[in-house]
């Protein structure tokens, strides 16, 4: 099948919406998804942000991959068919390979796809610190927008925790 | 007993920590991945023996307050696996698996590290009552002494990476087991049940997920491991356990002015049933039990210690049972045996 939006590109990405008894289907390519909004850059971005662009939240019954799926990752050889009916990743990298699908089913599943938590000290490169604290602050932004100033406060705490890590080890 | 299984059972029986009356334990939990090894579904069989092998010599230097016991589970029998199960110191599916797969125990049995279980390790601390400062303090120290020599799977995006997304992030499961008879006899346990989900929280049974409900104990945990810290995640669940137990001793009281003769019944039948019964299933025993420990917390029984109640609860399970006589047991001789050896305990206090 080929991308709606871009009609070059084969669609992996299927959105399925019920309005007024209609099912309506939208079907668009890894790319035009990430254009869309499902950007693997674009770490502010939620599911339901980018689906209220495309359809109603509430209305959208599935976000599933196309008959065909993702190819399998290279790394460990799991198809996303496979992670579907067993529900266990193969692989770390799994999560990189199979984002663009993960990402939906983990924001369903937590509310959130950022991590906020606990970083290994050993394996963090000063870079990778400073990556984790730029996503949080993008977030921080976000909840300020949001009104949600106690969660604003939160990730603010964070940010200084980890700084003050970064400034001890560098 | 062996060496495996200690005599004792560990301190989180002990009914000493906060809060005891109501809050049996606490246990947290962090799951983590080695960096280069596949997740154990996709793990051939001689990688995962090599993992194993690796990750037995790092826990055995690493340098944790006490010192700790590695054993593999296929060096071990069955009926010793189903005792660390009991115990809460394995999962059932650790226990069941095949292939090469491991668990660390610290001195008290505080601590448990499960190798090749359905993640590379899963890091667990075990109290007494409610204490989730406590155990979240000495985890988070066992998991920073072990991530000094192990390159764990961690992305800046998503967190510690773990095999199952339910539990990606910060790879953290909090659960607090409540011991609530009087919100299951006076039928509002249901509405404690709906709060807790309402508020994102789960509600599971004596042995954890999908285990049934048994001897009135509850574990509460968290569901979400991403987007919030662990400290969040800890005081997300501890800022709601003080409501249920404050519900819970307002039952309490209310049974008891209601029918104090009743209620007291209740508890001398149960005690009287596990002194002197000769035969007694499993189902019954944790029945039992529950009004005892609530009738010793309540001041109507001072006669035995609340450390031995508990101990019961483990004592008494199937495989403890079989253990010591080394051998099988069919129902009704598990029955006899447990009869026994709650009969012959509870004299040395008449």
């Amino acid at each position: 099948m080929i991308c709606q939006r871009c009609k070059e590109n084969t669609a992996t990405v299927h959105l399925t919406k019920i309005e007024q008894k209609k099912k309506l289907e939208f079907h668009l390519c890894e790319n035009c998804a990430e254009a869309q909004g499902v950007s693997t850059a674009n770490e502010g971005f939620t599911i339901k942000n980018f689906l209220s662009e495309v359809a109603d939240p509430e209305e959208v019954k599935t976000v599933i991959p196309s008959e065909e799926g993702p190819p399998p990752c290279p790394a460990c050889g799991l198809s996303f068919q496979t992670f579907r009916t067993t529900g266990r990743l193969g692989c770390s990298d799994d999560y990189e390979h199979f984002k663009v699908h993960l990402v939906p089913l983990i924001e369903k599943i937590h509310n959130a796809s950022q991590h906020v938590g606990k970083v290994p000290k050993r394996l963090t490169t000063r870079l990778e610190r400073l990556k984790i604290i730029e996503n949080l602050k993008r977030e921080q932004e976000k909840t300020i927008k949001d009104e949600n100033y106690e969660r604003a406060g939160e990730l603010r705490d964070r940010i200084r925790l980890l700084e003050e890590e970064m400034g001890s080890t560098s | 007993m062996n060496s495996i299984v200690s005599d004792g059972v560990g301190e989180w029986l002990s009914g000493t920590g906060p809060e005891s009356d109501i809050v049996m334990s606490t246990r947290i939990r962090l799951a983590r991945n080695v960096a280069s090894y596949p997740f154990l579904s996709r793990i051939a069989a001689p990688r995962r023996s090599e993992l194993e092998r690796l990750l037995k010599g790092r826990l055995e230097k690493a340098d944790f307050a006490g010192s700790i016991n590695y054993h593999n589970l296929t060096e071990i029998s069955a009926l010793e696996r189903q005792c660390l199960v009991e115990r809460h110191l394995i999962s059932r599916e650790h226990e069941e698996a095949e292939g090469d797969r491991g668990v660390a125990l610290g001195a008290d049995e505080s601590l448990s590290i499960m190798v090749n279980e359905e993640d590379h390790l899963r890091l667990q601390v075990l109290r007494s009552g409610f204490q989730v400062d406590a155990a979240w303090e000495q985890l988070r120290n066992v998991d920073d002494r072990l991530e000094s020599s192990i390159d764990y799977a961690f992305s800046t995006r998503f967190g510690y990476l773990t095999a199952c997304p339910t539990n990606v992030g910060t790879g953290l499961r909090v659960s607090v087991m409540l011991h609530l008879p009087a919100l299951v006899l006076s039928k509002t346990i249901k509405r404690v049940f709906r709060h807790i989900t309402d508020i994102n929280l789960a509600v599971r049974g004596f042995y954890g997920e999908g285990t049934q409900p048994s001897g009135d104990f509850f574990q509460i945990s968290n569901q979400v491991t991403l987007g919030k810290s662990e400290e969040e995640i800890i005081r997300h669940i501890a800022s709601h356990v003080p409501q249920i137990i404050k519900h819970e001793r307002i039952k309490r009281e209310q049974l008891i002015e209601k029918n104090r003769l009743k209620f007291e019944d209740r508890v001398w039948r149960a005690y009287g049933m596990l002194e002197r019964a000769r035969s007694i299933t499993s189902e019954e025993t944790m029945d039992y039990l529950s009004a005892v420990r609530m009738g010793v917390h309540l001041g109507l029984i001072d006669t035995i210690p609340i450390g031995l109640v508990n101990e019961f609860f483990i004592l008494t399970q199937p495989a403890h049972l079989q253990l010591q006589e080394d051998r099988e047991l069919d129902a009704e001789e598990r029955n006899q045996k447990r009869a026994n050896l709650i009969r012959e305990r509870l004299a040395k206090y008449r």
